[in-house]
């Protein structure tokens, strides 16, 4: 396909158009591995969450599939340019489908550097690292033993990144 | 009238972050502990899991049934979880069902493309198959006398014992996916 780095970026915005910051992006073969971002976010379920084996999780998710298409259907030139134009429409709303197609794609690292290169706020840092956890969960046989070492990397310099802020107070909780 | 969420403090989102990022540490030590476990259980054959990568895009490429990816998957599972020699069975049974439906599809696929004529219907669930391959090309005399044999192994030693062990399916599964592979890519490079 021959395209210009004009129509990559106007085809990958008319693709995360229609995505969403809850998107669902698995289905999957167990449905205990099922989780609801609105409403199981931090609690102890998640974090106790398994570690799908290859095949329990398969991506159904239209836009990252679309992406992944679009990608493969470039030549190696627009490629190149694949990652950088996918992640500058990084936002809360397309952080999801962002982070799964990059890793698709096989371009850690692109995400490596926009989370220590761009100036992005903790909402949409909180998203990017959550998505890359589902990932991590679901499709763990995709990672290599690299990948994960270049995450615990980036994860270090992220932790280093967070101002140092104080837990909340037990008087600050809310009990239910 | 409608309720209004207060937004959340700065302060909220960075313990948001940080909660998130202990949760990455954990899921990446996991992943780490079941590899160090499957080295330390199974042993470690890179090799083969690349092969069964490639096998699969073959697969997928040529149209078969979906279903056999899956069952090439569900072996690797119950391996995972295997731990006695009636385990080790189901698992030798999973690796001939995957390795007998591959050969029907890789046939099926090898007489669309020759213009062979299929088998009868009820003449046989591999041999007639594995015969259709020979008959077009795909697998030379030695190599389909090899896939039956691979055949018959995966059948008397999974089917007809009480129980196998972690080397036959080590074998089998190692058998399944290299002689899958050479046979897929035989019929994609088959012309008409």
């Amino acid at each position: 396909m021959s395209l210009t780095v004009e129509d990559l970026e106007a085809r990958i915005k008319l693709i995360l158009s229609q995505t969403e910051r809850y998107a669902k992006i698995y289905a999957l073969r167990d449905p205990s591995f099922d989780f609801d971002y609105r409403t199981r976010q931090f609690d102890e379920s998640s974090r106790t969450f398994p570690i799908a084996a290859p095949g329990d999780a398969q991506i159904t998710n239209e836009q990252v599939f679309l992406l992944r298409t679009l990608y493969a259907q470039c030549d190696s030139k627009i490629q190149k340019s694949f990652p950088p134009a996918l992640l500058g429409q990084l936002t809360l709303e397309t952080a999801a489908v962002v982070v799964h197609s990059v890793i698709d794609i096989g371009h850690l690292s692109a995400l490596g550097k926009a989370l220590r290169e761009r100036k992005l706020d903790p909402d949409i840092r909180t998203i990017i690292w959550y998505r890359v956890r589902e990932k991590l969960a679901m499709e763990a046989h995709r990672f290599t033993a690299d990948d994960l070492a270049e995450l615990e990397a980036l994860r270090a310099a992220e932790v280093k990144r967070i101002p140092k802020v104080r837990p909340p107070d037990p008087e600050d909780r809310v009990i239910f | 009238m409608p309720i209004q969420i207060p937004p959340r403090s700065p302060r909220d989102q960075w313990l948001d972050l940080r909660d998130v990022l202990g949760l990455v540490a954990k899921t990446i030590e996991k992943i780490r502990y079941l590899r160090l476990k499957r080295e330390l259980t199974e042993g470690v054959n890179p090799e083969v899991n690349v092969d069964k990568q490639v096998l699969i895009s073959r697969m997928e490429e040529l149209g078969f049934r979906r279903e056999i990816v899956e069952a090439l998957h569900d072996l690797d599972r119950r391996l995972y979880e295997a731990g006695k020699p009636l385990d080790f069975k189901g698992c030798m049974d999973i690796a001939r069902t995957a390795y007998e439906e591959l050969v029907e599809d890789a046939a099926k696929a090898a007489s669309s493309k020759k213009k062979l004529p299929l088998p009868p219907e009820r003449s046989g669930n591999f041999q007639p198959w594995n015969q259709l391959l020979m008959n077009a090309g795909v697998l030379t005399g030695d190599e389909g006398a090899l896939s039956q044999k691979l055949y018959n192994f995966l059948s008397n030693v999974g089917a007809h014992r009480l129980g196998s062990a972690l080397e036959h399916v080590r074998v089998a599964k190692a058998m399944v996916i290299e002689l899958g592979m050479l046979v897929a890519g035989r019929v994609q490079s088959l012309t008409a």
